[in-house]
């Protein structure tokens, strides 16, 4: 277990390192600058440039951000006056990591149980009716609901607040924007693996011990089913906390992924590359965390690929 | 001896702010609103880098120097009167009692330190220190040449600041509208600390409100500032300034209420709301226009210039495009006004030239191309947006249908494109320009022949001696003349550059507040602002 999980992390670091590598030559292929801007004067330009130490050679740039980097030293923003890209993030951080968070368990909480009512419920329109959800769910992109939503309960109703995130209403209309696609794709892998679960033997066996319905499915059914709900938990887990640049945007939350966007438009490099560093971490470790939580759920996967 | 510029000017813009029929409205006192703003790019030192989020703020809690209304009729804000020495370098602002909003006195040393902060050679975010280079000293001391000693911008005493040309400028009273104006207070706004704008004890204001709390990334709420020694005009108590990047955001914030005022909005929304639901239309001072590149054949014919000047139509261009696209003849910005009469500057001539179809055929004939036949094909690069890129097909489409010549169109992303322009790597582009402060002469010293910003190589002797006579004629009069004469020359009589249209902004303002003002930029003001009721 220590062997594998080792293992695991060194890739994960590796992995972080050549999406360093990567973003940082990718940006600077970028033509332009970040100081490109109609009314400034060329002289004041390049003071900015070597201001930034931009106009030095790409390696020295490269090495200046690997040494800064070692040091937990992100930089400054070029555009934010004043700020520093750790500020940034620890400022964004729990706006997009509350919004994500409570996206998740709602995705976790609700999918299941629907989940369940397709997979037990005998009505063929209720099966149908969730079922269609569910697939409306997963096909319909999160910013075209982001913004039937936005009109419809914020304009039209006005039952929502649209701006920020200040009071529990203005969570509302975000969080089921960001969790209507895991709730669907949860829901329709609890429905398919508690079926599946259902054929088993052992479920049989509960039965001829004369074990209640509610019991076989809450105690062992469940178990078994929600393996796959687990394994999925990681990526999505860092789908909701990394891909809510949307959201964010429509929805004028200060989280990360605003931020990302702006900082893109902006050219604002050392932000670029200190959030793609921060999202990859986050990416690496939920990832590293399902495959450890998988492993000692089902002892299976340690076989194989522990030794 | 010394000549008073307080006169007349001041007398009818007092008279026309006690009458003007936008403040005749009853407001009430108290109340608070909340404003959308598109950037939170830069941030709010006037000595750094200010841009639109800096204008947003410095509107309501910083007071210049002078400003202007929007009939180009000077207001005294800090300065209560201005002296200029009869060789036109010395101008002497004496300021009025006026306090800061922690109850400290404004003084010479807060104009003082913006400026000394905004040339030091170490600050590098200063974006708009080139616009002090007028002042003596200045550029020397920002090249890391001279000594801040030396920069002749002094605080003679607490309500005296001199400033010193290098040479005379006659429109240095229109360049305090650039942030490098502007105060900050002296001992706290350093640039020792490049925070200090967000934290209230040190980001103060002399205005109608001041900073109550900055939060990074959200925006910042504004209280009124009880030391302003115009408090008893100021209506709102609270101001809350919110970064909204996405517009459709902005306008279903509008729509919901939670949001009172929003600039920046797509065209269509001019199409559907009316003034009564608080539509504003902010008249800019832009222009958008082709650039020709003098160094590529056949563009150095000016001819095939005039000829696609002539060709182009732009009511046509303008109704592809959307209705924040207005067609314009003129290259210096539809909506300037003039320095010496109460027209805009367009109006004051005769149009630089008229759109002409069979006249456009004719010159491209003379130079050697009739009916388009053996014209290369010139690739015309723009900025890959939405409306840039209508305009972009709507003018292909008319070249060719006119003129019989095609151009290939290049989208390019906005560094590129800026990067392009830069080197010169273009045949044909499309340009805009905005103006820095309401000026003519801010349009068109761009294509002196040395400046940076020349960027298609105009290189014309009688050009540049006109924007130089202009620059040192202080009769107003005299100067519009050179002004004139220098957009002839670099429009009718040359096409150096090919005006195409002028751009507004789509504002929605509550229709419930009052006393919203516009400046000479043609942007609204509400340090006023009240309910009204």
């Amino acid at each position: 277990m220590a062997k594998y999980i080792s293992k695991r992390i060194l890739m994960g670091v590796v992995s972080l390192f050549a999406l360093i590598l990567v973003t940082f030559f990718l940006i600077r292929l970028m033509p332009g600058n970040p100081f490109n801007l109609s009314n400034i004067n060329q002289a004041v330009q390049d003071r900015l440039l070597s201001y930034y130490g931009l106009d030095q050679p790409i390696h020295v740039q490269l090495w200046i951000y690997l040494k800064n980097l070692a040091h937990g030293d992100l930089g400054i923003s070029y555009k934010k006056v004043g700020m520093t890209i750790t500020q940034l993030i620890a400022q964004g951080a729990p706006y997009t990591m509350r919004l994500g968070l409570i996206a998740y368990v709602s995705a976790l909480v609700l999918g299941t149980a629907i989940g369940l009512g397709m997979a037990v419920t005998r009505h063929e329109s209720v099966r149908s009716g969730l079922m269609i959800l569910t697939v409306l769910g997963i096909s319909v992109p999160n910013y075209v609901l982001a913004l039937i939503l936005m009109l419809v309960f914020g304009v039209m109703l006005h039952w929502f607040p649209v701006v920020g995130l200040s009071t529990w209403q203005h969570y509302v209309l975000p969080v089921i924007t960001l969790s209507v696609y895991p709730l669907a794709q949860i829901s329709k892998l609890v429905r398919s693996s508690y079926i599946e679960a259902m054929n088993q033997d052992y479920v049989t066996m509960a039965r001829a011990k004369g074990l209640g319905n509610v019991r076989i499915t809450l105690v062992h059914v469940m178990k078994n089913a929600m393996i796959p709900v687990v394994t999925i938990s990681g990526p999505m887990i860092a789908f909701l906390l990394t891909g809510s640049f949307v959201v964010e945007n429509i929805f004028t939350i200060p989280g990360i992924g605003k931020e990302f966007v702006n900082a893109v438009s902006n050219r604002d490099y050392t932000v670029i590359m200190g959030l793609t560093i921060f999202l990859g971490i986050i990416l690496v470790s939920c990832n590293l965390i399902s495959d450890i939580v998988c492993a000692l759920v089902d002892p299976r996967i340690k076989l194989e690929k522990g030794g | 001896m010394k000549k008073k510029i307080m006169s007349a000017l001041m007398a009818a813009s007092l008279a026309a702010s006690m009458v003007c029929p936008a403040f005749a409205q009853e407001t009430v006192k108290g109340g608070e609103i909340s404003i959308a703003t598109v950037s939170s790019t830069g941030g709010l030192d006037p000595a750094g880098f200010a841009l639109d989020m800096w204008v947003e703020y410095a509107k309501l809690c910083t007071d210049g120097l002078v400003s202007y209304d929007s009939e180009g009729n000077i207001i005294y804000e800090s300065a209560e009167s201005i002296d200029m020495s009869d060789d036109g370098l010395v101008w002497t602002f004496h300021l009025r009692e006026n306090r800061w909003s922690d109850g400290s006195d404004v003084t010479a040393a807060d104009f003082v330190n913006t400026i000394d902060r905004a040339l030091d050679p170490n600050n590098g975010n200063a974006i708009y220190a080139n616009m002090l280079y007028k002042i003596d000293g200045a550029e020397e001391y920002n090249n890391g040449e001279g000594a801040l000693e030396d920069v002749k911008a002094v605080a003679v005493d607490d309500r005296t600041l001199e400033i010193t040309l290098a040479e005379p400028c006659s429109y240095f009273l229109k360049m305090m509208s650039m942030p490098v104006f502007y105060p900050s207070k002296a001992g706290l706004a350093t640039n020792d600390n490049a925070a200090w704008f967000k934290d209230p004890a040190t980001s103060l204001g002399n205005g109608a409100f001041c900073l109550e709390s900055y939060t990074d990334s959200v925006g910042y709420t504004l209280v009124k500032n009880e030391y302003y020694y115009q408090a008893d005009k100021v209506n709102l108590d609270r101001i809350n300034v919110q970064f909204m990047s996405d517009a459709t955001a902005q306008l279903s914030a509008y729509m919901t209420g939670e949001i009172n005022i929003v600039t920046g909005l797509p065209d269509y929304v001019a199409d559907t709301y009316t003034e009564e639901d608080g539509l504003f239309i902010w008249k800019m001072l832009s222009s958008k226009f082709v650039l020709p590149n003098l160094a590529v054949e056949p563009l150095d014919d000016v001819r095939v210039r005039e000829a696609i000047a002539l060709a182009l139509k732009r009511e046509d261009i303008g109704s592809v495009v959307g209705s924040d696209y207005i067609p314009s003849l003129n290259y210096v910005a539809e909506y300037m006004l003039s320095n010496s009469s109460d027209q805009y500057f367009k109006d004051e001539q005769e149009p630089l030239f008229t759109e002409d179809e069979d006249r456009a055929r004719e010159l491209l004939a003379e130079a050697g191309y009739e009916n388009g036949e053996g014209f290369p094909v010139l690739t015309f690069k723009y900025p890959n947006r939405e409306k840039d890129s209508l305009m972009a097909q709507a003018i292909k489409a008319q070249l060719k249908s006119v003129l019989n010549i095609d151009i290939e169109l290049i989208g390019e992303e906005d560094e590129v494109y800026a990067q392009d322009r830069k080197d010169g790597n273009y045949e044909l582009m499309r340009h805009s320009w905005t103006a820095d402060y309401n000026d003519p002469i801010n349009f068109l010293n761009l294509y002196v022949s040395e400046a940076p910003s020349n960027y298609n190589g105009v290189a014309n002797e009688a050009f540049d001696s006109a924007i130089a006579n202009s620059d040192a004629a202080m009769d107003p009069q005299e100067r519009n003349g050179y002004l004139h004469e220098a957009q002839n020359i670099l429009v009718s009589e040359n096409f150096y550059v090919i005006p195409v249209v002028t751009q507004v902004y789509v504002c929605l303002i509550d229709p419930s507040l009052a006393n919203i003002a516009t400046n000479d930029k043609g942007e609204p003001m509400y340090r006023f602002a009240g309910y009204t009721e």
